[in-house]
């Protein structure tokens, strides 16, 4: 039988903290506060996460406000979950279970797909103040947003999450219902089939 | 040493090989300009995929969230209808509350809690967990059941998850003396979902879940059940399980652990 614990309570952490700045206190922590009313916690959590959330997006769907909207309204459906949160500590893994869910819906609109291809598959627009390094570096992530489109979902997902979002091989298994195994077979798997893709475009 | 293969040099810039590889992997790349090369092309490639869109770089979402929360976040307080209405001063108290609640849980003498006593009716997997309910009255100090619900008492659970394989899912729910089958966890308020078990912690004793929560109960008898699981179940599959038992009786559910408590609500 294991050591006996008990789990850290988040209302209490909270409390014992004071007047320690929102920025300061964890996600499940600021959760907590945010269920019992205090605004500025919600909002501290959209500010700490909007970056990764914006990216994510933006790669799965490949329109920037689209992406937009899509970050948004995952920040609003993980508002209306507050009653029935649990603080176990996973709240990144939950947000990005949220955010890909909303991605798939999104994606899922036949008219949204075919602006999003109108999009990847339009000529960039030249933009004469932007160095020209800029400018190699922004056609080579474009170029490969649209090969992202060329892997299966189940390859897209992975690179994704870990790429754009950061997470690890242990939270991208549980936003996806994967094993860890699975995960790293995955995004190798992906990396390959995107470099190969690269290859053949002389990326 | 011959080139490193591109699958490798993937597995090396993700950090993901042995310190020896890792080791004999840079020795060659300092010998092997084309193997640098790709591993480059490589580094390239993740950081692009890694890079924002520049439209999306520096975008500010908290005001456009905190519009549509206004706008179209009302539901959380129609999911959790018997709990009081969200605002800054009863959430405080409900920190506080929290935080009283684990305070007496800290003090609590640990052979209070259940480790289920070893009767033969008793099934195995039965003695490693078990749930505790706590209700708050009128005097918001939460105290141990102690066989008596009021009507209007709110509740507060802990669990107990030992053994050697402790389980990853629970339930907790309440069945009425008029058979209505009350949830605590997972919280169960809205027509048309079927949520599912919550995952919970192993090797803990008297973990402390976070919500307080009211229901109507019927007055009479009423049995909470703490429901352990290997895997996540429906509120619906467990539900229509309960149809077919009296109140009170185990749930014919296989590899599970069930802690029953049973109390009775007053008039």
């Amino acid at each position: 039988m294991g050591a006996d614990k008990v789990i850290p309570f988040p209302g209490r952490k909270a409390l014992q903290q004071g007047n320690k700045p929102l920025g300061e206190l964890g996600d499940d922590e600021l959760m907590l506060l945010a269920r019992g009313g205090v605004k500025e916690a919600f909002d501290t959590l959209v500010r700490r996460h909007q970056a990764g959330v914006l990216r994510v997006a933006g790669k799965m769907l490949g329109r920037a406000s689209l992406a937009r909207d899509v970050a948004q309204s995952t920040f609003l459906e993980i508002y209306r979950f507050l009653p029935n949160y649990h603080a176990t500590g996973r709240f990144r893994r939950f947000l990005y279970k949220v955010l890909l869910n909303q991605c798939r819906t999104a994606r899922r609109s036949a008219k949204q797909v075919l602006k999003m291809q109108a999009r990847l598959f339009q000529e960039p627009q030249e933009n004469s103040d932007m160095p020209d390094e800029r400018i190699i570096a922004r056609e080579r992530r474009r170029e490969l947003e649209r090969l992202l489109f060329k892997l299966s979902k189940k390859l897209r997902e992975v690179l994704v999450l870990r790429f754009a979002g950061g997470l690890s091989y242990g939270e991208i298994g549980e936003v996806l219902d994967l094993p860890a195994g699975t995960v790293k077979s995955r995004l190798f798997a992906g990396l390959e089939k995107l470099r190969r893709l690269m290859k053949g475009k002389n990326i | 040493m011959n080139d490193i293969s591109s699958r490798e040099l993937f597995l090396y810039l993700e950090g993901e090989v042995t310190k020896r590889r890792s080791a004999e992997i840079e020795q060659h790349l300092e010998a092997c300009q084309a193997c640098r090369e790709r591993l480059q092309r490589r580094r390239e490639m993740l950081e692009s995929l890694a890079e924002p869109d520049e439209e999306l770089e520096g975008v500010d979402l908290v005001e456009g969230v905190r519009r549509l929360v206004e706008e179209q976040g009302k539901q959380p307080a129609k999911k959790r209808r018997k709990l009081p209405a969200v605002s800054v001063r009863i959430g405080l108290l409900l920190v506080a509350l929290a935080g009283a609640v684990a305070l007496w849980f800290a003090t609590a003498e640990k052979d209070e809690f259940r480790i289920k006593s070893a009767s033969p009716a008793v099934h195995e997997q039965d003695r490693w967990v078990g749930v505790r309910a706590f209700k708050i009255g009128k005097g918001e100090k939460p105290d141990p059941l102690a066989g008596r619900v009021g009507r209007g008492d709110f509740l507060l659970f802990a669990y107990t998850n030992q053994g050697e394989k402790p389980f990853p899912c629970m339930m907790i729910l309440a069945v009425g003396a008029d058979r209505r089958v009350h949830w605590f966890y997972p919280a169960y308020t809205s027509e048309g979902t079927d949520p599912c078990s919550i995952p919970i912690e192993g090797n803990v004793t008297g973990a402390e879940l976070l919500e307080k929560i009211r229901h109507d109960f019927a007055p009479g008898p009423l049995y909470i059940y703490g429901l352990f699981t290997r895997k996540p179940l429906k509120v619906s599959e467990v539900e229509a399980l309960i149809k077919g038992i009296e109140p009170g009786q185990r749930i014919p559910l296989k590899d599970s652990a069930q802690h029953v408590l049973e109390t009775a609500v007053s008039p």
